[in-house]
């Protein structure tokens, strides 16, 4: 299965939203596996005692971290991987 | 820190291996509306990206390279400025001392009738040229023409400046004759008008980018050049007017230099196969217009019946000069 | 001398409209290319430039000034100062020339359409003028330009400045983009309102402001070619301040109150990521005159209000935003240049040692614990030589208008938002609600453009990898840019600041 669902997301304390390309499939967990070893301990700092959850910009209520993309989105819909 | 070697110049001047001029530093390869699949990054279909498009991309007149092209005096800004000034300084003194000879008093009654008919409506036909040349700035693909037609339009512009200036003159020293109150009419309705008119509204509407290059610069300036910058002005000497041929001659100086760069662009141009006829075509369109400027005009001359016959022939031998047979 | 005073004949000089028979009147003046506004001829001929000049009196002046501006620029050669200069300054000098100076050379495009599509006659010998200008204006900063290639110190990133909009570097398309918008694709009488907005606004911003900067870091060549070039705008600048004044008193205020709100967003978002940089990051600490807000405050804002505010216009709808945005919006900028200079012309500096970091907190009440959290990191990586973790290796969503990337505010108060809008089955993304807005006024303008990261995307930039990228961007190992001071600015934090 090609990444070729693209996400913008926008990590807890960085400075701008970036360009992830995932596979349909991709859960949310799995989603922030992926943008994390990108922005954490590069532009924000690590937080170990904490968990990378996933919101829609535009709505408050967390993501269910077995989410899959393709059922919660659409493509570059813009996210927000909060450190709680 | 190291210090590492320099560039001579600029990428696309130091292929070939010899010190650029000034004017090849400040002047080449820079526009950036021709260097891509559009005019503009805004939508294709909007107006002026489908202008550029039909008058620019798709003209009849192609070339692999346009930015190749060279003005033969190698005019900048600064040479611009520096040769004007010089210029203006110039013409300021033949009207000042010929104001001082009291000049414009001493003409006699039908010479200053001629004046007001023939000499101070041209303003509007100046004007249109310096709006044609502001086309070509515009739609020119080589900043290099855009250059020579930029000097141009600022040449035709001086001298609606100077034709302002000396209408206000004669109607200080020839009131009640319509000075500065008639020449809209004038060029609107009197017959020796009609065909500059008439040249200079086609020759604004002459869209295609090739076309109205080659009808400004080798049809319409020409004739002006010989109808109103020569034959007007020897009538003129033979009624007692010594300014207007002094100021005219200033004015064929810039004349010239259009002229010369109306030739190297015309042989640059017919570099490419297809080209020579596109421009004999056009040459072939405008050149009985604006024959007919000439005659229409020199008609009104007084005591000229070679005037006419004089100022065509003259124009044909500058088109001839540029391998037109037309 | 017995000459006539230029209010002699001035008016006939500008009497030039006449009523066309051989040809329709609205043949040589297209609607699209002249006035989609529909103002009659009658409105047109009251047009009455502020500012006038003779052609005599224009040669005689800029000749003078030329003789000023060229004899320094043989004092620049003689100089070894530009051998010795801060690299920030280097930097500055870099960013401009490549972003400004065929800019210029396009806006003799711009005069001169309004030198041949304008209505008014004295409009039309107006924009001849200002064509002239900005000729003088390209060549007189390309002469400088040229001097610096020869001076062996980042040749290829002076060159920029011949070449560089005729790219598809990131920051030309975002340059090409918007000055097209403002100033090379409307009739003339909204072209004349939008670059008037830009020249009697925002550049005083470059070179008023980057001219004092230039004077206090000791580069008196650059403050006065600038200041030189400066002084040629009031004129060409008064040319759209006429047009609206005419459209106004015509009942037209709506139509000029919208291209000028247009207009100042798309220089805002352009001179922030431009001079914002410039002022906060690459002047030298102890060169800085001012921050970029204050002299936004005192150029941009103040000029706004006293220009466009005495003819009865308003400040746009979107004010509060704007001066919201002066707080943080360029710092984000910076942060996404630092961390990919090779997709650059110039090399940047960091700007955050300690005494510069007390200065940003001095300035931007707040910084430290929004875009300070981010260096924090960044700054953490370079002291312990973790350059791998600097690199930038997940691109940012490009804003549809801007082309600059869709940045916010970080760390503590973090707020990052893409203004995104679905549009005839595409999402366009906007760095700002006033972006978007901008697109939704006319659709038809924008809504066929693909930036950057659609070319990415779609198979236009061939290979689809970070070479192919860098190729597509014009930029390789000579020319691209790196850290202005090789990290050594991260010595100056105290050793406790290191891991190891």
């Amino acid at each position: 299965m090609a990444a070729d669902f693209p996400v913008a997301v926008a990590v807890q304390g960085d400075y701008e939203t970036r360009l992830m390309m995932v596979e349909p499939e991709t859960t949310m967990d799995e989603l922030c596996a992926a943008v994390a070893p990108f922005v954490v301990g590069r532009f924000v700092p690590e937080h170990p005692d904490k968990t990378m959850r996933i919101r829609h910009q535009n709505r408050p209520e967390l993501i269910p971290r077995d989410a899959r993309v393709r059922d919660v989105l659409v493509p570059w819909d813009p996210v927000e991987l909060l450190f709680v | 820190m190291s210090k590492a070697k320099g560039l001579r110049t600029w990428p696309h001047l130091a292929a070939r291996r010899r010190r650029p001029s000034e004017y090849e530093i400040v002047s080449t390869n820079l526009h950036f509306r021709t260097m891509f699949e559009e005019y503009s990054e805004l939508s294709p279909s909007i107006p002026m990206n489908r202008w550029y498009r039909k008058y620019v991309r798709e003209s009849p007149l192609q070339h692999d390279d346009w930015d190749a092209f060279r003005d033969p005096d190698e005019v900048t800004y600064r040479t611009y400025t520096v040769m004007q000034d010089g210029q203006e300084t110039y013409v300021d003194g033949l009207l000042d001392e010929h104001d001082e000879l009291g000049h414009d008093r001493s003409l006699p009654d039908d010479w200053v009738a001629t004046l007001a008919r023939l000499y101070t409506p041209a303003r509007f036909m100046l004007h249109a040229v310096q709006m044609a040349s502001a086309y070509v700035v515009i739609t020119a693909p080589s900043s290099t023409v855009t250059c020579c037609a930029a000097y141009q339009m600022s040449d035709a512009l001086r001298w609606v400046a100077r034709v302002a200036y000396r209408t206000s003159e004669l109607a200080d020293h020839h009131p009640g004759l319509g000075f500065g109150k008639n020449e809209r009419s004038i060029w609107e309705q009197d017959p020796a008008w009609q065909g500059f008119r008439e040249l200079s509204e086609r020759a604004l509407v002459a869209y295609d980018w090739g076309e109205a290059v080659v009808a400004l610069n080798v049809v319409v300036k020409p004739a002006i050049d010989e109808a109103f910058l020569r034959q007007l002005p020897a009538a003129g000497r033979r009624h007692g007017d010594l300014l207007l041929g002094l100021l005219t001659d200033a004015q064929l100086r810039d004349s010239e230099r259009s002229r010369r760069w109306t030739k190297a662009f015309v042989e640059f141009a017919r570099q490419r196969a297809g080209n020579e006829e596109v421009l004999a075509r056009w040459v072939e369109k405008w050149a009985p217009l604006g024959d007919r400027a000439i005659e229409a005009f020199t008609a009104a001359l007084p005591e000229s019946p070679e005037a006419g016959a004089t100022a065509v022939r003259d124009a044909r031998a500058f088109r001839s000069g540029l391998g037109f047979v037309s | 001398m017995a000459l006539l005073e230029r209010s002699r004949w001035y008016d006939m000089a500008r009497s030039t409209n006449w009523t066309p028979t051989y040809v329709q009147e609205e043949d040589i003046f297209p609607p699209d290319m002249s006035d989609v506004f529909g103002l009659g001829m009658d409105v047109w001929d009251q047009y009455d430039e502020p500012y006038k000049v003779s052609f005599r009196d224009y040669v005689r002046v800029q000749r003078e000034k030329d003789t000023a501006a060229y004899a320094v620029k043989e004092a620049l050669s003689r100089s070894d100062y530009y051998d010795k200069a801060e690299p920030g300054w280097m930097t500055i000098l870099k960013s401009h020339y490549g972003g400004v100076v065929t800019v210029e050379f396009a806006s003799a495009s711009t005069q001169a359409r309004m030198g041949r599509f304008g209505k008014g006659g004295g409009m039309r010998n107006m924009g001849a003028f200002g064509s002239l200008d900005e000729i003088r204006h390209t060549q007189t900063q390309l002469v400088f330009a040229h001097e610096h290639l020869q001076r062996g110190r980042d040749p290829e990133q002076f060159a920029w400045a011949q070449y560089g909009n005729r790219t598809n570097n990131w920051v030309n398309l975002s340059v090409r983009h918007t000055f097209e918008d403002i100033e090379h694709t409307r009739c003339a009488a909204a072209t004349a309102i939008m670059t008037s907005v830009f020249e009697v606004t925002f550049t005083n911003l470059q070179f008023i402001a980057l001219a004092a900067d230039a004077t206090k870091a000791g580069d008196h060549v650059f403050a006065q070619l600038i200041q030189s070039i400066q002084s040629d705008e009031a004129r060409h600048a008064q040319i759209g301040m006429e047009v609206m004044r005419l459209m106004i008193r015509a009942g037209r205020k709506a139509e000029v109150q919208k291209l000028v709100d247009i207009s100042f967003w798309r220089n805002w978002r352009a001179f922030a990521a431009l001079t914002g940089l410039a002022m906060d990051y690459y002047t030298p600490l102890e060169r800085r005159e001012h921050s970029f807000k204050e002299f936004m405050e005192e150029w941009v804002i103040a000029q706004f209000d006293r220009s466009l505010g005495d003819l009865g216009l308003e400040r746009p709808w979107y004010w509060d935003i704007f001066l919201d945005e002066l707080k943080w919006f360029h710092h984000g900028q910076h942060l996404g240049v630092w961390l990919l200079p090779n997709t650059v012309w110039w090399n940047p500096p960091a700007g955050v040692t300690p005494a510069e970091r007390d200065w940003l907190e001095q300035q931007y009440p707040g910084w430290n614990e929004t875009f300070g959290r981010c260096w924090d990191v960044i700054t953490k990586n370079v002291l312990d030589g973790n350059r791998e973790k600097i690199q930038l290796e997940i691109f940012p969503i490009i804003c549809h208008m801007s082309n600059l990337a869709i940045t916010g505010i970080p760390g503590d108060r973090f707020r990052v938002r893409d203004y995104y809008l679905d549009y005839e089955g595409r999402r366009y993304h906007f760095g700002s609600e006033v972006d978007r807005w901008i697109f939704l006024q006319e659709p038809a303008r924008y809504k066929d453009y693909r930036n950057i990261l659609d070319r990415y995307l779609d198979g236009t930039i061939q290979p689809p990898t970070n070479e192919g990228f860098l190729q597509y961007m014009a930029l390789d190992e000579k020319s691209w840019g790196r850290d202005a001071h090789d990290y050594q600015w991260a010595d100056k934090f105290p050793r406790e600041h290191r891991t190891s």
